[in-house]
């Protein structure tokens, strides 16, 4: 008896409560549901962070690896000087040396090398830059004159060079100054590159 | 992909590039013996050897050293000036060593053997050091070792070179002197009065030129 009373009390009560307005309930789940615009980074991170393929240790390995060898291999192949891989070619520049603006590879700065000579039919470069390797530094002579070029990436410092031309005469640069040390039969010349350090 | 992948990917690429780095031959040390194996004359590589070990445990860059020998197997040059020509530069970086100071750089080092070839003394080099003791001293070694072998005596050569770097000129100003100079001999000028001439103007136009002292 007891138990009909409580269960007509709870009845008249919810009678009691205001009607249900479903077309609000809708308005609010739809806000809810709504994606929020995230800021800029926020979204970045969610990028990032969201899972998208799940790997091994195994796979994680290999991956490492691979990442370290293409990073090795870039790095190495940033040691050759080979025209080209310094800098694009020059073409129309005046008989000088001179250092081009800084590089965004480290702290080395592009130097333009310029000799004029119109009847060579090779033109090298060496220097303490290239181990003195007369092979590694071909110089371009631009359009049909005799003015030779090439672009190096230097690091800051002292760097001694000379023109080798036709594989057999050394020669000095005209425009720079000189090497005190000639031990060897025919001057050098000298390039500060990025203050004297 | 989970963070700790991410995490233990790049951890063993860092360690792998470390690893790396450290197996990668120094080129202060490592590399120098397989270079010269590769490029000496095999009478060269003992005598070479030697000097560049010598200069190792004495402190002495030995790049430079590996530098001077691998020119002259470049040209070519036998093995016994090769080995003087490394054994010379050796004694040299030496002695500058004792007038620029333990704490020099490589460039100035070399810089300073260099202006000992042409016969600048050990005090000019020990007066210049003093004048700049924050800066380097390679720029004006290198103009001060160029415009000796232009013609400009020793004695003139160092004294304009002095002044200038008493005066604290830009290293900008060290290079429009031997440009000045360069023009003037060129042009028929006597070496020496060129030096001190253009020195002078420098020093003039500069004092002119600079802006006056801050009033407090």
């Amino acid at each position: 008896m007891d138990d009909d009373r409580e269960w007509n009390r709870i009845e008249a009560e919810l009678r009691r409560q205001p009607g249900v307005n479903r077309a609000a309930i809708a308005r609010i789940m739809t806000e809810i549901h709504r994606p929020q615009r995230q800021p800029l980074i926020g979204r970045l991170w969610s990028w990032l962070a969201e899972p998208r393929l799940t790997l091994s240790p195994l796979g994680a390995l290999a991956t490492a690896a691979l990442l370290v060898a293409v990073a090795v291999g870039v790095t190495r192949r940033g040691g050759d000087m080979s025209p080209d891989n310094v800098g694009p070619s020059v073409s129309g520049v005046a008989p000088v040396t001179r250092v081009l603006p800084v590089s965004a590879v480290e702290q080395r700065q592009a130097v333009q090398f310029v000799l004029v000579a119109d009847s060579a039919s090779d033109v090298r470069i060496v220097g303490d830059f290239n181990d003195w390797d007369a092979t590694a530094t071909p110089m371009r002579r631009s359009g049909t004159g005799g003015v030779w070029s090439v672009v190096v990436p230097l690091e800051p410092g002292r760097h001694v060079y000379a023109f080798v031309v036709d594989g057999k005469q050394w020669i000095a640069d005209a425009a720079a100054p000189r090497a005190p040390e000639n031990e060897f039969g025919t001057p050098n010349s000298i390039i500060m590159v990025g203050g004297s350090s | 992909m989970r963070i700790t992948s991410l995490a233990v990917i790049l951890a063993l690429g860092l360690s792998a590039a470390t690893l790396d780095a450290q197996l990668r031959p120094d080129t202060g040390a490592a590399t120098p013996d397989a270079r010269l194996e590769a490029r000496l004359p095999a009478e060269a590589r003992a005598g070479v050897r030697t000097v560049i070990d010598t200069a190792r445990a004495r402190g002495l860059p030995v790049e430079p050293l590996i530098q001077k020998a691998l020119e002259g197997a470049s040209r070519g040059a036998n093995a016994t000036l090769i080995v003087r020509a490394v054994n010379s530069l050796a004694d040299r970086l030496a002695a500058v060593r004792g007038a620029l100071g333990a704490a020099s750089t490589e460039t100035e080092l070399v810089a300073a053997a260099g202006a000992l070839t042409v016969g600048v003394p050990n005090a000019t080099l020990r007066d210049l050091r003093r004048s700049q003791p924050d800066r380097s001293v390679a720029l004006p070694l290198v103009v001060l070792a160029d415009i000796v072998q232009r013609g400009v005596p020793v004695d003139t050569a160092s004294s304009v070179i002095m002044s200038l770097s008493r005066a604290g000129m830009p290293e900008a100003e060290f290079h429009s002197l031997r440009q000045a100079v360069m023009q003037d001999i060129g042009s028929g000028a006597n070496p020496a009065t060129a030096a001190s001439t253009r020195a002078t103007g420098i020093l003039l136009r500069v004092k002119v030129t600079a802006p006056p002292p801050a009033v407090p």
